[in-house]
């Protein structure tokens, strides 16, 4: 045999078994560190399905959450983006109405997912009839209070019924003095978020069902603004400096150190709370309402990009992980799976984490078209308010102004 | 012309070429589309309706747009006052460590921290002296009776503005401070010597002497600096996002605010272009301004 002959051989037997050993290769992005060390439960979940689809070669990168949707917008525009990405829940309208998201209509309805995740969250992952993601962990908002403050300023409380909002302003007011404050938010973009339940247990409204009309300066829209903003303004109840809490972490340390007594947040400070001071008395009580009760609906989700050659392989991992046997993934991280039957798992022990879960029925969809901008509009107009004095109602009609001019580009 | 003679007649283009080709790559060809992109309606939320030509329209939008302008002004004012800081601290710093003192190595090696330090870091650090509550700032205000209770500094659209500027002159003076070091080294001793002999003060010998020697370095450290802060980003987006109320809205987060929270692309390449366009003729006019003197 010439030597000819045996290179190419030799190169049609190692291409023929790297045909056959090739794995299709499937991309992830995870934020908070999800996959930082080989003990986390989602590389646990990972190698597993590996396991069990010895085919597939799941890899899973850690990214920062922070400028992490601009990031993704960029690498799918160039062509490189992750076949998977873990995306907040209010982004999916956004990357998906750009067209960097594959709607997951079919996989989800043949797999029956429709029914097993809450549909509150499924709704916040839909735009024109597409559901952009698939909803993985969910959380919602509840009021987090110190216990000994209330013990001390001889305030009883119910963990199963609200506050209204003048039983809200008495308690604050109640438990300020000295240098601790009642009532503490976060201020900038983070207002919005804080805000929105309060709109909404007022009556209102953030979009119109298509989104496509501004409807939170609606009469019901600038009374729940008013109060949102006199509790700094007029009521003084709120720390001066909350003007500059930017992080939920600003929060939680002007609570641990006294500053504030209560603050509206979602299940995920509770352990970052204890770990800080075990011996912290903490409580957690329904959201105030009006004339509804509402909450923030937030948590992430999973989305497959537009431009994966291997979306059937990223959906088998997809649904792998949302799947029912897969929910202590998420516990494993002090997070509630976006499952309906989440609270019957026997994962939860903690009364704290039950409060937010009971929260999850009256939990608010907040995505839109232009959400990030909007969330940065509201938040000037916050500002405006508290810091400027301006009258609420010209505030929140301007940035009404601004977000809808956004919107009349797009619809 | 043999092909060995064609290689040594062109090799001072062979060794650049691979650097042009970098260049070509990462600043001309996105320069390019940008501009081109600026001439069209290029909304990611309506791709799907395409992206029509639209002539000019970006560009009589972004001068009627009053929080173009805001950005504009607050850039200038960023500009000239990190410009300002940068050199002054810089020179200073230089000025200091270039006396003959024991220890000045590790002075010179202490100045360089700041500038070691990565933006996001820095601009973090910053974030916790200046919190709200549980600041140093405020910390060290209350205790020296400044201020009755602490006070939300980056929440203050003047002291926003005054802090975010503080905390880059602090990131960025050490270059300055290196330039001039080196510059200094190069002047005579001799000159001082003979100017105190015929009588010459401090100020008088820094004005005549020192001065006049530092006036290249002066020019390439304004330049550089004018340069880098009028692009610059990172401190300002992690400090404050633009905030509050826009006081600290440079152009650099405005155009990425218009791209990647209202996703057009288009007007934010027509504001990018006119950012561009504004930087050259600043700096063309400075180097025109100090160039002629030097003529002069």
């Amino acid at each position: 045999m010439s030597v000819k002959k045996m290179v190419l051989i030799s190169i049609m037997v190692l291409a023929f078994f790297t045909f056959v050993g090739a794995k299709t290769v499937v991309t992830m992005w995870v934020y908070d560190e999800m996959a930082a060390s080989e003990e986390m439960e989602l590389v646990q979940a990972q190698k597993e399905f590996m396991r069990l689809n010895p085919d597939i070669d799941l890899r899973i990168e850690n990214m920062p959450h922070r400028g992490l949707m601009e990031k993704f917008i960029t690498a799918s525009l160039a062509g490189v983006a992750p076949d998977i990405i873990h995306i907040a829940t209010t982004w999916a309208v956004e990357l998906g109405a750009i067209g960097t998201l594959l709607p997951l209509n079919n996989y989800i309805y043949q797999s029956g997912k429709d029914k097993e995740v809450i549909p509150g969250a499924i709704e916040s992952s839909t735009f024109d009839g597409n559901i952009y993601a698939l909803p993985w962990i969910s959380d919602a908002t509840g009021l987090i209070i110190n216990k000994t403050a209330f013990e001390k300023a001889g305030i009883t409380y119910s963990r199963e019924e609200a506050l209204t909002w003048d039983e809200f302003l008495e308690v604050a007011k109640k438990l300020t003095h000295g240098n601790q404050y009642g009532f503490g938010i976060r201020s900038g973009r983070g207002a919005s978020y804080g805000w929105y339940p309060w709109l909404v247990a007022n009556g209102g409204r953030i979009f119109s069902e298509d989104g496509s009309q501004v409807l939170f300066n609606s009469p019901e829209g600038k009374e729940a603004f008013r109060f949102y903003a006199e509790l700094f303004t007029k009521h003084k109840v709120i720390p001066p400096g909350a003007i500059a809490y930017d992080t939920w972490g600003d929060l939680r340390n002007s609570f641990l150190g006294g500053r504030i007594a209560m603050y509206i947040a979602g299940d995920w400070e509770i352990l970052p709370l204890r770990e800080a001071n075990p011996d912290f008395e903490i409580d957690v009580i329904p959201h105030p309402m009006q004339v509804r009760r509402a909450c923030s609906l937030g948590g992430s989700s999973l989305g497959v990009w537009s431009g994966s050659k291997v979306q059937d392989a990223a959906w088998a991992w997809l649904d792998f992980l949302t799947d029912a046997e897969r929910m202590g993934v998420a516990f494993s991280y002090g997070r509630f799976p976006a499952r309906v039957d989440a609270a019957d798992s026997g994962y939860i022990d903690d009364p704290l984490i039950m409060q937010f879960l009971k929260e999850l029925p009256f939990g608010i969809n907040h995505a839109g078209l232009v959400g990030d901008y909007s969330r940065t509009v509201l938040g000037d107009a916050f500002t405006a308010v508290m810091i400027d004095g301006e009258d609420p109602v010209i505030a929140i009609d301007r940035a009404a102004r601004m977000v809808q001019e956004a919107l009349d580009e797009v619809y | 012309m043999s092909m060995s003679r064609f290689f040594n007649k062109h090799m001072g283009f062979f060794l650049v070429s691979p650097t042009i080709a970098i260049m070509i790559l990462v600043i001309v060809i996105p320069l390019v589309i940008g501009f081109v992109m600026s001439f069209f309606n290029y909304n990611l939320l309506t791709l799907h309706r395409g992206t029509p030509f639209i002539g000019l329209s970006n560009y009589s939008r972004a001068v009627s747009d009053s929080a173009f302008w805001m950005a504009s002004w607050n850039t200038i004012w960023w500009t000239l006052a990190n410009v300002g800081g940068q050199v002054l601290l810089g020179l200073g710093i230089a000025l200091l460590v270039s006396q003959r003192v024991k220890g000045v190595g590790v002075y010179k090696a202490l100045i360089l921290i700041p500038w070691a330090v990565p933006s996001a870091v820095a601009a973090l650090s910053w974030m916790w002296l200046l919190h709200p509550e549980f600041g140093f700032v405020n910390d060290i205000a209350v205790r020296l009776g400044l201020i009755a209770e602490p006070f939300p500094w980056l929440g203050n659209p003047l002291s926003a503005q005054i802090w975010v500027v503080i905390a880059r002159v602090w990131k960025e003076f050490p270059l300055s401070a290196l330039i001039f070091h080196a510059a200094l080294q190069t002047i005579p001793y001799d000159l001082y010597e003979a100017a105190e002999v015929d009588g010459a003060g401090v100020w008088s010998r820094f004005w005549s002497i020192t001065i006049p020697y530092l006036r290249a370095s002066i020019v390439v450290a304004v330049t550089l600096i004018t340069i880098w802060t009028f692009n610059s980003f990172n401190m300002i987006w992690v400090m404050t996002r633009g905030g509050p109320r826009g006081a600290t809205e440079i152009l650099a987060t405005s155009i990425y605010k218009t791209a990647f929270q209202r996703y057009n692309f288009g007007y934010a390449s027509s504001q990018s272009i006119l950012m561009v366009a504004f930087l050259a003729v600043l700096i063309f006019f400075y180097l025109h301004k100090v160039e002629g003197k030097k003529i002069d």
